[in-house]
């Protein structure tokens, strides 16, 4: 049987699309055909020459991320210029050979050369594996004097972050890193990125990845057999990344971080009328310099195992018990809830008991007769206890959120906490327990339960400045892509109106005054003479557990650092038509008045660009 | 050993030749690499020896084997390989590599389910289009429950995702339909339905989009997208008339990626020239019309189907996967039969030449 005879007995339909479906595989046959003729007869030659003859070298310029700016267009982050010494793989023959002359001729282990050698092998196959990083002048030229002894070896000129500033903000910025393994697998949308790669690792540098990002360019070069570059075929121009504008004006936070000395802590400032943030400081600080050359194992150790935390953005990441500074929302909600007004008065008789537990007033003598404003003043604890067990923690905890405090803010970045307001209810959940008397007098200071964020008692702050309004803390003002493009532009959003009546405002705002600038007022430190400031100086106690205690029995007066009480204070300024709020924490600074206050002084200076002046000495040293 | 004397012998001298050239240059394309990374020179040679053993036994056990056996489970069949399909996403079982998860583990050994999807597929159909005979003129029996079938199979498939296997299972379903005698309107409309997706499947997609730009213009960007083609262009171009000789591609050093799977053709062709290209190029389509010369002498409905969309199943993946590495198709990772290295590839593309071989021995009988 042939294939005539069945082809005869197959119905013509099918006969017909079978042919025609032969006719096309037929058709793109022979078109493959043709193109292997093509690329294997007639080009022949010119892909022998481009594989052979010179060699091609295809290289990568990486672009630059974008700029980091303040809000007056000063550049934060920028980028300079370095040196990398980097091997070909294509070209690099003798590896073990040429490293060891490379080592001997920059003075660094072999080892350390090796090591990176295979560690770049999960590279692309043209990206240079680079060797040494930032390399000096002196080492780049005895290399590149020494070039023909190290074929496959190169140095190319890298784009690295570059902070003018030093270490200011550097919270905010983050820092970046070559892209990791997990990185790379994580997602498709990280396709584009490959192996050596740098991407933003933490803060801004993470967060607007995409934006500051550029796009790295390439460059064709004919080399001859030894490696020297013969001429430049091709190139294309690496495209920068987009930049940032921030809110932040650095020569607020400049002189923020400076008033900081040697302290621990955090400070906000905030623009009551938008929620624009213009300074944010984290003290300590790190280095990002040491990020964007690479960080050594040992540096890192350091960084994480500091008591003092310097990786931590205190500001929005650092829950602290707000101390006497929440005695304004306790304030307002007495004030709400009308079980106070301007005129109710307490005797302060240095304590009270409740549930047969006796709590103290800061001042063991008592302040005997003292009204709202007195309070709020001279932070009498006794009126609040007393005002508190009316009100009801519920209340309180209803005007503390209503204020911003206990939830999340949404600023942009990451590892913001929502601090912790405690009520009836939380208890329960949380503990299964009901809720005690003497815990609403403890919270009414602000102690107990109740944590706080800087940037939260900032917000807060701002919120009774501007009459209740609770906005969200806005970092970014402005964000453009690589063409220069505005992508995004940052409008004031408000989280949440607080329904506070002009009375009830105006009774706290007053005393808030009369604590910076009345006698015996706490907030003393921050008075100054063109401009009125209104504040609340907090002193936060930090809870020893019972073992530390007996660890650490210290004969002296002397508190060990970490038992210290944290420093408070939180204001807003001028007074009559609010523009900024400002809040301070100090960690075991002790005093609000003594160790947080000041810094919130030098700031205002700045902003309303005043004369530094001695803050006058107060008639009596207060404590809080 | 009757029955095998009794098949198509040109069929099977030819799969076993190419399964043979395809041990040799996959050791070729990869020995430098897999020395490098596994400190074995032959691992991947071992490896696809093994597969070619194991591929070999299969198709002869298919080719003795009665192949109208299969159509009582063909649609079990189709369900079974839909399960598989799925169960790649089950973590654990299921392996991920490179963005994609398409792999199974068994035993040590790494499946890919859509290459025996696409058995599956064909297998169906041809049990399907047989029992339906002239009613797959009409819409509701010949067009809808296919409509379904592939939408559901593809689904799947895209989640993976794996676009070249969802393709080429699209087109050979279509030519299957076209060519048993759905009306051309069914078929145009059946690729109109389609198009939509394959739109929003590449243009969502980030990646594709750009191999379809570096396909367009690999020059644009020589060291990333356009790397491949460019390196594949190379490898083939500096091949000439007779190639640099067995063994001594350059290219396969590293410059060109996938050399010993989705590429190896462009080390084929560096290596053996455009006389050793154009000789296997011949084999491929002897062994393809030797499959359509199978489909047309069966008198068998099932047979006749069977065996035209397994050797079409065949005749394309070569056709694709030369074209991308001549650069006339955008990237696509798909295998070349019997020569990239990949178990499941060869294991499927051996027991589909067996079912052919199976087909055959009906063909030689009945001329007896």
């Amino acid at each position: 049987m042939g294939l005539h005879s069945s082809w005869e007995t197959v119905d013509p339909q099918r006969r017909r699309r079978l042919t025609i479906v032969a006719l096309v595989a037929l058709t793109v046959f022979v078109l493959l055909l043709m193109r292997l003729w093509y690329l294997q007869v007639i080009r022949y030659e010119s892909y022998r020459t481009l594989s052979e003859k010179n060699r091609i070298r295809y290289l990568s310029i990486i672009a630059p991320r974008g700029g980091i700016f303040d809000r007056d267009g000063r550049l934060l982050v920028d980028n300079r210029p370095s040196f990398t010494i980097a091997a070909l793989r294509k070209e690099l023959t003798e590896p073990d050979l040429v490293l060891d002359r490379l080592a001997k001729l920059s003075e660094v282990d072999s080892q350390l050369l090796q090591s990176r050698w295979k560690a770049g092998r999960s590279y692309p196959p043209y990206r240079p594996i680079p060797l040494l990083d930032d390399v000096q002048r002196d080492v780049l030229d005895k290399v590149q004097e020494q070039g023909l002894e190290l074929p496959g070896i190169i140095t190319v000129t890298k784009p690295m972050r570059y902070y003018p500033h030093g270490e200011m903000a550097a919270h905010l910025f983050g820092y970046i890193g070559e892209v990791n393994e997990a990185e790379l697998s994580a997602e498709e949308d990280i396709d584009d990125y490959r192996p050596g790669d740098l991407i933003g690792k933490s803060g801004l540098e993470k967060l607007f990845e995409t934006n500051l990002r550029g796009v790295d360019g390439q460059k064709l070069l004919e080399v001859d057999v030894r490696g020297k570059e013969l001429r430049i075929l091709q190139t294309r121009e690496p495209l920068t990344g987009g930049k940032i504008e921030l809110t932040i004006d650095s020569s607020l936070q400049q002189t923020a971080e400076e008033a900081f000395g040697e302290q621990a802590g955090a400070a906000v400032v905030i623009d009551v009328r938008t929620g624009e943030l213009l300074a944010m400081v984290n003290r300590p600080a790190f280095d990002p310099a040491q990020f964007a050359r690479g960080i050594s194992g040992d540096e890192w150790m350091d960084l994480l195992n500091n008591p003092r935390h310097p990786l931590q953005i205190k500001a929005i990441a650092g829950q602290y018990p707000p101390g006497s500074t929440f005695k304004i929302v306790t304030a307002l909600a007495a004030l709400k809830a009308g079980v106070a007004n301007t005129h109710t008065s307490v005797d302060c008789t240095g304590s009270i008991e409740v549930g047969g537990r006796e709590f103290r007033c800061w001042k063991k003598k008592g302040h005997g007769h003292t009204d709202l404003k007195k309070a709020l003043r001279e932070s009498c604890d006794v009126w609040f206890y007393q005002v508190a067990l009316e009100v009801g923690i519920d209340q309180i905890a209803k005007m503390a959120r209503s204020l911003g405090l206990g939830a999340r803010l949404n600023v942009l970045l990451d590892g913001e906490k929502s601090g912790l307001i405690p009520d009836m209810e939380w208890k329960k959940r949380r503990y299964n327990e009901r809720w005690y008397n003497g815990e609403t007098v403890i919270a009414s200071i602000g102690q107990g339960f109740v944590l706080a964020t800087p940037l939260q008692l900032a917000v807060m702050t701002a919120a009774v400045a501007n009459g209740g309004d609770v906005w969200v803390p806005r970092l970014i003002q402005r964000v453009e892509d690589r063409e220069g493009e505005v992508v995004q532009e940052m409008t004031p959003e408000l989280l949440n109106h607080a329904e506070l009546s002009p009375e009830d405002l105006s009774a706290v705002r007053n005393a808030l005054v009369a604590v910076v600038n009345e006698n015996h007022g706490t907030g003393w430190a921050t008075r100054l003479k063109e401009v009125t400031v209104a504040g609340k100086t907090g002193t936060s106690q930090v809870i020893r557990r019972k073992s530390d205690e007996e660890e650490e029995q210290d004969p002296g007066d002397e508190t060990p650092y970490r038992f210290r009480d944290h420093a408070l204070f939180v204001s807003y300024a001028p007074a009559d038509n609010p523009e900024i709020a400002i809040s301070v924490v100090v960690e075991h600074g002790r005093h609000g008045s003594s160790a947080a206050a000041p810094i919130a002084r030098a700031i205002y200076e700045n902003y309303f660009g005043l004369e530094k002046e001695q803050p006058e000495t107060p008639a009596e040293a207060i404590g809080d | 050993m009757n029955r095998l004397v009794e098949c198509d012998r040109t069929l099977l001298v030819l799969a076993i030749s190419l399964t043979g050239l395809g041990v040799v240059m996959v050791y070729s394309a990869s020995s430098i690499m897999a020395a490098r990374e596994y400190a074995d020179g032959l691992y991947y040679l071992k490896k696809q020896a093994l597969f070619a053993g194991g591929g070999i036994c299969a198709m002869l056990l298919l080719a003795l084997c009665d192949y109208t056996v299969w159509r009582r489970v063909a649609v079990a069949g189709l369900f079974l390989c839909a399960g598989l399909l799925l169960l790649v996403f089950v973590p654990g079982v299921g392996v991920g590599a490179g963005g994609a998860t398409r792999w199974l583990r068994v035993a040590g050994f790494t499946l890919q389910p859509a290459e025996f999807a696409k058995i599956g597929l064909v297998l169906y159909l041809a049990h399907s289009l047989a029992k339906k005979k002239t009613k797959i003129r009409s819409f509701k029996v010949g067009l809808i429950p296919y409509i379904l079938v592939l939408s559901g199979l593809l689904a799947i498939v895209l989640k993976q995702p794996d676009f070249g296997s969802a393709v080429t299972m699209g087109v050979v379903a279509c030519s299957m339909l076209f060519v048993a005698g759905t009306r051309w309107a069914h078929v145009i409309s059946l690729a109109l339905v389609c198009l939509p997706f394959v739109y929003f499947a590449i243009v969502n997609v980030e990646y594709r989009m750009k191999r379809i730009m570096a396909f367009l213009n690999p020059w644009d960007d020589p060291t990333n997208s356009g790397f491949q083609i460019i390196q594949s262009w190379t490898a083939v171009g500096t091949g000439g008339w007779v190639g640099r000789g067995l063994g001594a591609s350059k290219q396969k050093l590293f410059f060109l990626p996938e050399a010993h799977t989705d590429f190896i053709f462009a080390v084929l062709g560096e290596e053996l020239g455009f006389v050793g290209v154009l000789v296997v190029t011949a084999m491929f389509l002897l062994l393809i019309l030797r499959g359509m010369r199978i489909a047309l002498s069966v008198q068998d409905d099932f047979g006749r189907n069977l065996a035209f969309g397994l050797s079409f199943l065949l005749g394309l993946q070569v056709l694709v996967n030369i074209a991308v590495v001549l650069g006339l198709l955008p990237t696509k990772g798909l295998a070349l039969p019997f020569l990239s290295y990949g178990g499941s590839n060869l294991l499927c593309t051996l027991m589909a030449v067996g079912l052919l071989l199976s087909i055959s021995r009906r063909v030689q009988g009945e001329a007896v």
